[in-house]
């Protein structure tokens, strides 16, 4: 054995090896989203392990394919960075000349108003405006070329980061682009570990990243040395566990320290050493730079693993150019390596071994030096805090103070990262500020939908007998965390024991009557909720006090359109709405006012103007940053009732998919309930069943809700289509009753007719008699077309008289009601057909048949089909053709302006803002025209439409 | 190539952080991490056998 040479590191950074069959299954799934299929590939490997060097190699392979590549990297000490991750990879900045980068980048800066204490009625944020944002832009992005999204250190990402790609999942299920996330098996926040549930149910592929085979460690060997190993060498490499930076390093340290030959054209190590561990290694490798560069690394290490060099010169006082000469070594060296405008470690373990190495109290030192030194050089106030939480010991108010600041700003885009970092100001805070501080926790835990752990977080505060006027606060707190849980009685008896305070100040008396009214709502309970409202108007002081004045008179006119009254209902909202409108900053309008007024106008039978109100209420949640599931379901109401089915069922079931998103499913009863009738209506009795259990599960979950009773109703129309006519009469019958009690008089008009039909069915004449009785009053009280159909209707049912019937299809044709049309004109023909007067039954047989087969009431259509067979009636003139399944011809006129603005190029946030919908509707009528008129794209579509603008016949 | 007989003081152990001298020769080198003790340790061993501890110049 003869020493022929001592062996150089040829490269620092080796190429990438030993992982082909990884890259193979990022290129397929590059190759999938390229086909419209939103792909998403989780990538796990312990630190080191390579996920960067794939996501890298993966890169170059997505930009070789002409694919459209963006990387993001979460950073450890920008773990409450709302957005952060989305705000790296798609460079959302103010100054960005991309307007929708440059206006998402302004709306993620914080806020300069942001300082003030935050309460539960607090604005609700603009988190969700963020997250909509974020996935409009990559809508869009994809919509111009195959996008792939690189996102690096998935188990450091911010809340809202997180929130964010599952929304993603959701929304874009037929967007072209890869998702490739990769992260460390921990740290795991909650939030990850239930973002990734929703990844894997969306078919996220898992890529797990083991150690690299032996022939790839000495691949990767003789890359770095330019000479394959020698068995010693190989042995002593074996220590690193395939660990592919844990070998660089080694070999770096060996290199160094001239522990190695060239054996025979082999490189090989001097002697036998025990396996090392990975810090001590990097430890070893570093030790050969200067003493001067060591000791900015320490401080620079503190910064994170990217750092400025701004930053860097304000926390050590070192001018740049000192700086520079310093870290030149260490640049030389790939220790650190240029990341755009930033120096990166090569590797976050490398910052962790430099971090990692200095005591603890020194670290602590750097910390509180660098916090204070970042906020006289005036760095935003989360940066500030970071570094003084991470500095400070109990009792330190500075830190605390800084890191409340940095909370306050924070909670309207991310309140779950505002939830953590007023955490830690809790645990270091003294015990008078902590139980404050508790209260604006609570709040933003709230605000991010964690309600049990806000519940938790009060109970333990109020167990500590706080001062009263923090306990009011941690009250009112708790009672919404019930509330919201669906524990309405519970979040009841929180109130009325804030209520018995005698300390509590007027505007905070006025907004807890009015969440008393609103939770009585809940529970059905009008009187009480009628009462509440009047207390919050009059403890609701005239300079302040605007929300809770506001939503106590949306709650009274509310509370009018339940008891069926939707005139005065329509007259309380205007007043209402003229409030809001005189309230500060409009804050009024954070109760769904205009939304209240279009649910009004549908009672009225005035879906034109409902339309119109919910385009106002669209563009104020747009302006306030609130999500709209209720936006959805009212609009999918106002098609149902109308008999655009198509269109009702794609509004319901987006929202429906976004009240289960955002938790807001106050409305979403109602959605399901909506959707099981439809599904009932076109004799898919499974899919209906299914609906009317979610609707059903959603009240026994959580308790009664708006209009949650149509789920009962749904529920009875079941029964009776599967021919359990008694439990169906009982079950209807038991739901009219408890309406009645609670005084729930708006769905007389509904319940009505299917249980005169029924209890007449079930020999139960006098219940028939009853109803008909109760619908007649209610139509005469308020003068509304269809609630005069439904008595008429009634009416005619249990005279057996076919008149009634026939005017009551006239009253339905005024209202625009197309199935409660259909409906009357079957029972008049057969009230005629049973006096004997068929040919009198057969144009309202053709009128039901006709409309029926118009909506797409399949089931009806049979059973009309049936009964004339019966009467052997043949249909007569055909009305207006029914719509076919497939083809130009099938598409809805919804659906046709759609595909006109996509044929125009708009992507879908755009034709969603232009149509007052939102994206996941326009998503929806996309998927349902593609469909029919059997296309696979876009281009497709607008290359048809083009096409069919020309040769319109065709 | 000498034998030479290090001893290593440590006052804390995360990260690792005391004293190290040779045996028979020159003052104790504080040390506070593994990085400062991988240096010190470098030094002593390429210490002479006599005489004071050469420092190194940087830069």
């Amino acid at each position: 054995m003869g020493n022929v040479g001592y062996v150089p590191v040829r490269r620092a950074m080796p190429t990438f090896q030993g992982r082909d069959a990884q890259l193979e299954v990022l290129r397929d799934a590059m190759a999938r989203a390229t086909a419209r299929h939103l792909t998403i590939v989780v990538v796990e490997g312990e630190a080191g392990i390579g996920k960067s060097r794939l996501l890298a190699a993966a890169s170059d392979v997505a930009r070789g394919r002409g694919l459209h590549m963006m990387t993001g990297r979460s950073e450890e000490l920008e773990r409450n960075r709302p957005f952060g991750l989305w705000t790296d990879a798609l460079g959302c900045v103010p100054s960005s000349p991309d307007p929708r980068r440059a206006a998402l980048g302004g709306l993620l800066a914080p806020r300069p108003d942001g300082h003030e204490p935050i309460t539960v009625s607090s604005d609700p944020g603009l988190q969700f405006q963020a997250v909509d944002g974020v996935v409009d832009l990559v809508d869009e992005l994809a919509h111009r070329r195959p996008l792939v999204l690189g996102l690096d250190d998935l188990q450091w990402a911010d809340p809202a980061s997180v929130l964010t790609l599952a929304a993603l999942t959701h929304q874009l299920p037929d967007a072209p682009v890869l998702i490739v996330g990769c992260l460390r098996p921990t740290p795991r926040s909650s939030e990850l570990t239930r973002a990734l549930a929703v990844l894997g149910t969306a078919g996220a592929w898992e890529l797990r990243l083991g150690p690299l085979p032996d022939r790839a460690v000495a691949g990767l060997v003789a890359d770095v040395l330019g000479a394959p190993p020698g068995p010693r060498l190989l042995s002593q490499v074996a220590g690193a566990g395939g660990n592919p930076l844990f070998v660089t390093e080694l070999l770096g340290a060996l290199v160094r320290e001239g522990c190695l030959h060239a054996v025979d054209a082999r490189a090989e190590v001097s002697d036998e050493a025990l396996p090392p561990s990975l810090r001590l290694t990097i430890l070893r490798h570093l030790s050969f730079l200067p003493d001067d560069t060591l000791q900015v690394l320490r401080p620079a290490s503190v910064l994170g693993s990217s750092f400025s060099v701004l930053d860097l010169t304000t926390t050590t006082r070192r001018s740049a150019l000192d700086l520079a000469a310093t870290l030149d070594p260490a640049i030389s060296a790939s220790i650190l390596v240029e990341d755009g405008d930033r120096l990166r470690f090569r590797h976050d373990l490398i910052r962790d071994a430099v971090y990692e190495d200095m005591p603890r109290g020194i670290r602590m030192g750097l910390h509180r030096e660098a916090g204070l030194r970042l906020a006289d050089a005036g760095a935003p106030a989360l940066r500030v805090a970071e570094h003084l939480a991470r500095g400070a010991v109990a009792g330190d108010a500075g830190a605390v103070a800084w890191m409340t600041r940095a909370a306050r700003e924070t909670v309207s885009r991310s309140p779950g990262a505002a939830a953590e970092l007023f955490g830690r100001a809790v645990e270091l805070a003294e015990r008078s500020d902590a139980d404050r501080l508790v209260v604006e926790e609570a709040s933003s835990l709230l605000s991010a939908g964690r309600l049990r752990d806000a519940e938790a977080r009060c109970r333990v505060a109020l167990d500590r007998t706080p001062d009263a006027a923090v306990e009011e606060s941690l009250r009112n707190c708790l009672a919404q965390a019930l509330i919201a849980q669906g524990r309405t009685s519970d979040g009841l008896r929180e109130l009325e024991r804030l209520l018995r305070s005698t300390m509590l100040a007027d505007a905070e008396r006025a907004l807890a009557w009015a969440w008393t009214s609103m939770a009585r709502l809940a529970l059905g309970d009008l009187d009480g909720a009628d009462a509440a409202a009047g207390r919050a108007l009059s403890v609701a002081p005239h300079d302040g006090g605007h929300l809770a004045t506001c939503i106590a008179l949306g709650l009274r006119a509310t509370a009018v359109e339940l008891r069926g009254r939707p005139h005065k209902a329509l007259q309380l909202i205007d007043e209402a709405i003229e409030r809001a409108d005189r309230s500060p900053d409009r804050e009024g309008h954070r109760y769904p006012m205009h939304a209240a007024r279009a649910r009004m106008l549908m009672e009225l039978d005035r879906f034109d103007d409902a339309e119109a109100a919910l385009e106002v209420a669209s563009r104020i949640t747009e302006r306030l940053g609130t999500r709209r599931a209720y936006l959805d379901v009212y609009r999918g109401f106002g098609h149902f009732a109308t008999g655009e089915w198509a269109d009702a069922v794609t509004e319901l079931e987006a929202g429906v998919a976004l009240a289960a998103e955002t938790g807001q499913r106050t409305n979403s009863t109602l959605g399901f309930s909506i959707l099981g009738l439809i599904a009932l209506h076109r004799g898919d009795l499974r899919r209906a069943g299914e609906a009317v259990d979610l609707a059903i599960g959603e009240v026994e979950a959580s308790g009664p809700r708006f209009r949650s009773q149509w789920s009962t109703w749904v529920r009875a129309l079941l029964l009776d289509a599967r021919g359990a006519w008694q439990e169906a009469f009982t079950t209807m019958a038991a739901c009219w009753d408890e309406c009645l009690q609670a005084g729930l008089e708006i769905e007389i008009p509904v319940l009505g007719p299917d249980l005169v039909r029924m209890a007449l069915a079930a020999g139960d004449r006098d219940r028939a008699a009853q109803v008909t009785d109760e619908v007649a009053r209610l139509a005469k009280a308020d003068d509304v077309a269809s609630h005069r159909g439904a008595a008429r209707r009634c009416q005619g049912l249990l005279d057996g008289d076919p008149e009634p019937l026939i005017a009551a299809v006239d009253d339905y044709t005024r209202a625009s009601r197309l199935p409660m049309v259909a409906l009357a004109a079957e029972d008049a023909a057969t009230e005629l057909a049973r006096t004997g007067d068929v040919g009198g039954a057969r144009p309202f047989l053709d009128r039901a048949l006709v409309t029926f087969e118009g909506i797409g009431a399949a089931r009806d259509v049979a059973r009309i089909e049936a009964r004339m067979r019966a009467l052997g009636v043949r249909r007569g003139v055909r009305g207006p053709r029914v719509r076919p399944r497939s083809g130009w011809a099938s598409l809805t006129p919804t659906e046709r302006t759609v595909v006109d603005l996509v044929a125009e190029g708009l992507s879908n946030p755009q034709v969603a803002g232009r149509m007052f919908l939102s994206r996941r509707t326009v998503q929806t009528h996309l998927a349902h025209v593609f469909g029919k008129l059997d296309v696979a794209s876009r281009a497709e579509l607008a290359a048809e439409a083009a096409r069919r603008a020309a040769h319109p016949q065709r | 190539m000498c034998a030479v007989e290090i001893r290593v003081y440590v006052d804390e152990r995360t990260p690792p952080a005391g004293q190290v001298r040779r045996v028979g020769a020159g003052e104790p080198i504080p040390f506070s991490g593994w990085l400062d003790l991988i240096r010190a340790l470098e030094r002593l061993i390429a210490e002479p056998d006599e005489g004071p501890a050469p420092h190194r110049v940087d830069g």
